[in-house]
């Protein structure tokens, strides 16, 4: 069954090129249920834009004239672009439908505005990268295989990935709430001002942890807790919880 | 000049370090078989075996007297196996063991190597414990109750163990012969 | 025991004289037993005569520098006694210092008991913000606790088991990896192997059951290195938990 929804998915007649999709929105999250390649900007602007560059296959968008593909939720393309796209009370809520619809490298780009925070899931292999950039609102991200980029974020977020890679590059480290970072076999790699201020957590059972700040570390009754496996300490005298967990690779956490 | 192992690894443990060499003799061809059965990596079953035996000197002062000894080399073996394997872990789900075993190079198939590959091909299926369970009831003729020593758990575990190891090996390796 | 499980512990030699006498007599008998067993007889060769391969020489020679190393090595530690001695004296100094500290603590304790209601409170209130970041970083208040904390522990699990964000979840989970020599916390840590459906989930819940060797986890984790809608890296997990526990 789900084959065939997806065949249809892929059979959708498009135009050729890049195609752009608007929503107005403001606060809440975008939540992104299994969107392929999502690379996510935050801007001054009022609204959601969803662009694809869309891969178009002529023979099979002849027998789906007039159709529309739909997913197993009964969830349809309202975007024109392989998307789904409801609100979903305070939110925004994407689910992709079937296969991606675009060009392999492209993937999605979606600005967002300033107003909103982000939400991704990724379950499937089908996603190589997912990039968030300047967006200063809550971020969640769950994935199994998809190696996340983080670019001029501040936190608070919440990132987890079975099989990806974290890198992360701050602009700066916000007070509100905490900050997860955390892979099982991948790597995990953060870039944070040299003034932040931040209660430290780093653990990797199987890996190294290396890092160019001068880390306090925590000390009970006295005693000094050392490992290189799990260090837990204060930087520029403490503030948010800043965790950063992988279960077998390196843990970098660099001054920028 | 005939002592049992469990003589040599006391005299070790005592100080006679020279003993752990005779142990090697005896021991070394079979814990480079047993890690490449599993791994079918020539160097990496050296290095474990290498491991063992450091382990051994290392930790000869903890060998308790009367101990079966190889029980107690075998239960090093996984341990030292199992200490890889979690370092390694980030590569597995890639890491086919039939695949692999494709790539041992056919050197001359006569037909007893194709029986051995077959039979190679059926214990590949097998889930790791069950491989080494299979290694030490057959190949080390270990009765039950050491094995159970190896893995720390009652006799009657292993026994249920052997038995669905045995029906599985059995039932893989008559489908490959009807496959064929 | 069955017909099969019979062949096998014959062949295998785990047979007492008596058991065998019978179990040859039986054969006569039952000719299906019988080709069973040339089955199993077939199959025992096999595996008997499979080919032995052997390690390059370099193995015996790294063995035998690292054996001539520590012969060298035990020869010079004779003369070692005297820091031993230093050490034990070290260790005595050392007691008494962790007893100074410990029994100011005790003076401190009931001004703590003030300040951990007051961190429960907190802990509870976040626990119910909108926000992930904001539950998490309550779950993370359950780290300043020296001690497991009825409550503390009860909101833990509760947020293990119902949080509808994996991320918290997981944050709940890690969090109650320090409190997991407790019998409750094992249990409803055990429960969520049954139930839990995020990979990253499972994978803390695997290694904390494992490491701290939890019995009771064996069979959920058995399930799961069966279960058919199972990520392969989550039933190689499982798998080594259970290897870990030692009960294979």
């Amino acid at each position: 069954m789900k084959y065939l929804l997806t065949t249809i998915g892929m059979c959708i007649a498009l135009a050729i090129g890049a195609q752009d999709y608007n929503v107005a929105h403001n606060g809440g999250k975008l939540i992104l249920e299994g969107v392929d390649n999502a690379k996510i900007t935050s801007y001054d602007g009022s609204e959601v834009v969803f662009s694809a560059k869309i891969e178009r296959d002529e023979k099979k968008s002849e027998r789906a004239k007039g159709l529309k593909p739909i997913n197993s939720l009964g969830l349809d393309d309202n975007s024109g672009i392989g998307l789904s796209v409801k609100k979903d009370g305070d939110n925004l809520k994407v689910t992709q439908i079937g296969e991606c619809m675009c060009d392999d490298d492209e993937g999605y780009t979606i600005k967002l505005p300033k107003s909103m925070g982000v939400d991704y899931s990724h379950s499937t292999y089908d996603s190589d990268r997912l990039m968030i950039e300047g967006v200063t609102k809550e971020i969640v991200v769950s994935t199994n295989y998809t190696n996340v980029k983080l670019k001029d974020v501040t936190g608070p977020m919440s990132v987890k990935t079975v099989y990806g890679d974290i890198e992360a590059t701050f602009s700066s480290v916000e007070q509100n709430s905490s900050v997860s970072l955390n892979s099982v076999y991948g790597f995990v790699d953060a870039a944070i001002p040299a003034a932040s201020k931040a209660k430290l957590s780093l653990k990797t059972p199987y890996g190294q942890i290396y890092t160019d700040f001068d880390i306090d570390v925590a000390s009970t009754n006295g005693m000094r807790e050392l490992s290189d496996k799990k260090i837990s300490g204060t930087i520029n005298s403490g503030g948010v919880d800043f965790m950063i967990k992988s279960g077998y690779e390196n843990i970098y956490l660099r001054k920028k | 000049m005939n002592y049992t192992d469990e003589e040599l690894m006391q005299r070790a443990k005592a100080g006679e370090l020279k003993c752990i060499s005779t142990l090697f003799d005896r021991y070394h061809v079979r814990l480079y078989n047993y890690f490449f059965q599993q791994t079918r990596d020539k160097g990496q079953s050296e290095d474990l075996t290498q491991n063992v035996f450091e382990r051994i000197i290392k930790y000869r002062k903890k060998y308790r007297e009367k101990k079966n000894f190889t029980s107690w080399i075998y239960a090093i073996a996984r341990n030292v196996h199992m200490d890889l394997y979690r370092k390694k872990r980030f590569d597995l789900p890639g890491n086919d063991k039939v695949q692999r075993l494709a790539e041992v190079p056919n050197e001359d198939e006569t037909i007893e190597s194709l029986h051995d590959n077959r039979l190679k091909l059926a214990m590949a299926q097998l889930r790791q414990d069950e491989q080494q369970i299979l290694w030490m009831t057959r190949f080390e003729k270990m009765k039950y109750a050491e094995v159970a020593e190896v893995f720390e758990c009652s006799e009657g575990a292993i026994k249920a163990k052997v038995h669905r190891t045995m029906k599985n090996l059995k039932e893989v390796f008559f489908k490959i012969i009807v496959d064929e | 025991m069955n017909k099969e499980e019979k062949i096998i512990d014959y062949l295998q030699g785990e047979m007492t004289y008596e058991e065998r006498s019978k179990f040859e007599r039986s054969l006569t008998s039952d000719p299906v037993l019988k080709a069973e067993l040339e089955e199993y007889r077939l199959l025992f060769d096999e595996i008997d005569q499979m080919e032995i391969s052997r390690p390059s020489l370099t193995l015996k020679s790294n063995f035998d520098y690292m054996l001539e190393s520590e012969m060298i090595r035990q020869d010079s530690k004779s003369n070692v006694m005297t820091l031993k001695t230093w050490r034990s004296a070290a260790a005595v100094a050392a007691i008494l210092v962790i007893g100074f500290l410990v029994g100011q603590n005790w003076t401190q304790k009931s001004v703590i008991n003030q300040q951990s209601q007051a961190l429960v409170a907190d802990m509870k209130r976040n626990m119910k913000s909108e926000s992930v970041t904001g539950r998490i970083e309550a779950v993370q208040v359950s780290q300043q606790f020296a001690k497991p904390e009825n409550e503390v522990l009860n909101t833990l699990i509760e947020t293990l088991k119902n949080d509808s964000s994996p991320n918290v979840r997981l944050a709940a989970a890690e969090a109650l990896d320090r409190y997991a020599a407790e019998e409750k916390v094992r249990t409803a840590l055990v429960r969520q192997l049954s139930t839990e459906k995020d990979p990253f989930v499972l994978i803390a819940l695997i290694n904390t059951l494992s490491e701290q060797k939890v019995e009771k986890a064996i069979d959920p984790l058995q399930e799961l290195t069966t279960a058919e809608d199972v990520a392969k890296f989550i039933k190689d997990e499982a798998h080594l938990g259970l290897i870990k526990i030692e009960k294979i």
